[in-house]
């Protein structure tokens, strides 16, 4: 039996003459156009988000009620906490930066597509895993904040005791911790989403070819 | 310098755009999306062009770059197949060049090849230019064994496609 792809590979390759042809200049101004590769879209993207999350960080010390609070402080276990920190957050986004930027440099367009692909999903690994540490550093915090406001804020001691008197204690506890936990979910849901959305639209491709290629190897 | 590898460069494009073309016509549907990734892989080959060490030929450091471009890098998601509505170059066939079922067989089979998944193609495309299991494996990143088990199976799915 006559092997048809036999047959098309003879036909393809008289197909030379009836391609199209560019000139030298044509390819020389092409040169210069920008990329529109996904890594230069996931490279963007986690630029945007380094930035968000270090000003977030940052926002803080901008702030002239938090600088007049730090003045306050006397105590030197709240300054070298307060201090250390501040050098572990950042020393963390110095980090994420330089794996992220190792890992963009190990991406090589003259890799074989697998590994090409793998260097790609890496890369999309170390921002995932960046965000989900400063969701989880958030949530930390918020519930440290609400920790240190009820035992600590004198307002908010007296609204408690006032509660207390009233009798509703477990009511307001109820409704506080469901507020709270709405609240938190809300946001990291949001956040979430929006990553499936971004991810998932440029990388839909990625993942079907890169499962369609480990589909090989079973 | 630069104006020196600028040169070479373009030169070395310019004589083997055909295979950068052969791509274009099979991962695209219609004239702008193949100008479109054309000019993204030319983008991605000067990027790594200055990486080019030359020990390997220029046309094999091209095919990993224009697949790796068409298969993973390049964004913009393929149309349906709809070949009416694409004046191919590879879908014009010269009447008198071949009997009336070669041609009606060929046409077949490009429309099927055009079906294809990413991968599957990039296996087609790699075995019409006529290179062996070895480099086709090298290419993909997958064992010389995998990669003729997979041709298999299309040319499985190509026969049946032409001999329902």
């Amino acid at each position: 039996m006559m092997d048809e792809l036999e047959l098309l590979k003879k036909d393809w390759q008289k197909k030379d003459e009836h391609l199209p042809k560019l000139s030298y200049n044509d390819i020389y101004t092409m040169i210069w156009k920008k990329s529109s590769s996904i890594v230069k879209w996931i490279f963007y993207i986690s630029i945007i988000e380094l930035i968000f999350w270090i000003v977030l960080n940052a926002a803080p010390f901008l702030m002239d009620s938090f600088q007049e609070k730090l003045g306050e402080i006397d105590d030197t276990f709240s300054l070298s906490f307060m201090v250390g920190s501040t050098i572990f957050t950042f020393g963390i986004i110095l980090i994420f930066i330089y794996f992220l930027y190792k890992a963009y440099r190990g991406i090589s367009t003259v890799d074989n597509a697998k590994s090409l692909m793998e260097s790609i999903l890496k890369t999309r690994k170390i921002v995932q895993y960046y965000v989900g540490y400063n969701l989880i550093m958030a949530v930390v915090i918020t519930i440290y904040t609400i920790y240190r406001l009820f035992t600590s804020d004198e307002n908010v001691i007296k609204l408690f005791q006032t509660i207390k008197d009233e009798g509703s204690e477990l009511k307001f506890w109820l409704l506080g911790a469901i507020i709270v936990a709405l609240g938190m979910i809300l946001v990291v849901g949001f956040i979430w989403l929006f990553y499936r959305l971004i991810y998932g639209f440029l990388l839909r491709k990625l993942n079907h070819n890169y499962k369609e290629l480990k589909k090989l190897e079973i | 310098m630069n104006k020196e590898l600028e040169h070479q460069f373009v030169t070395e494009l310019e004589s083997n755009q055909n295979i950068v073309h052969k791509v274009c016509t099979l991962y695209t549907n219609d004239r702008d999306s193949h100008n479109d990734l054309f000019q993204e892989i030319t983008i991605q080959l000067w990027k790594a062009y200055p990486k080019f060490r030359g020990d390997s030929k220029f046309s094999t450091w091209m095919y990993r770059v224009a697949l790796n471009t068409a298969i993973t890098l390049y964004r913009k998601s393929k149309r349906r197949v709809k070949t009416q509505d694409y004046e191919s170059v590879i879908f014009k066939i010269k009447a008198e060049e071949y009997d009336p079922t070669e041609e009606q067989q060929l046409k077949l089979m490009y429309t099927a090849v055009k079906q294809l998944g990413d991968i599957d193609k990039a296996l087609v495309f790699l075995y019409l230019e006529d290179k062996d299991y070895r480099e086709i494996s090298e290419t993909l990143g997958i064992s010389e064994v995998n990669a003729r088990v997979k041709m298999n199976r299309i040319k499985n799915k190509l026969r049946t496609i032409l001999n329902p």
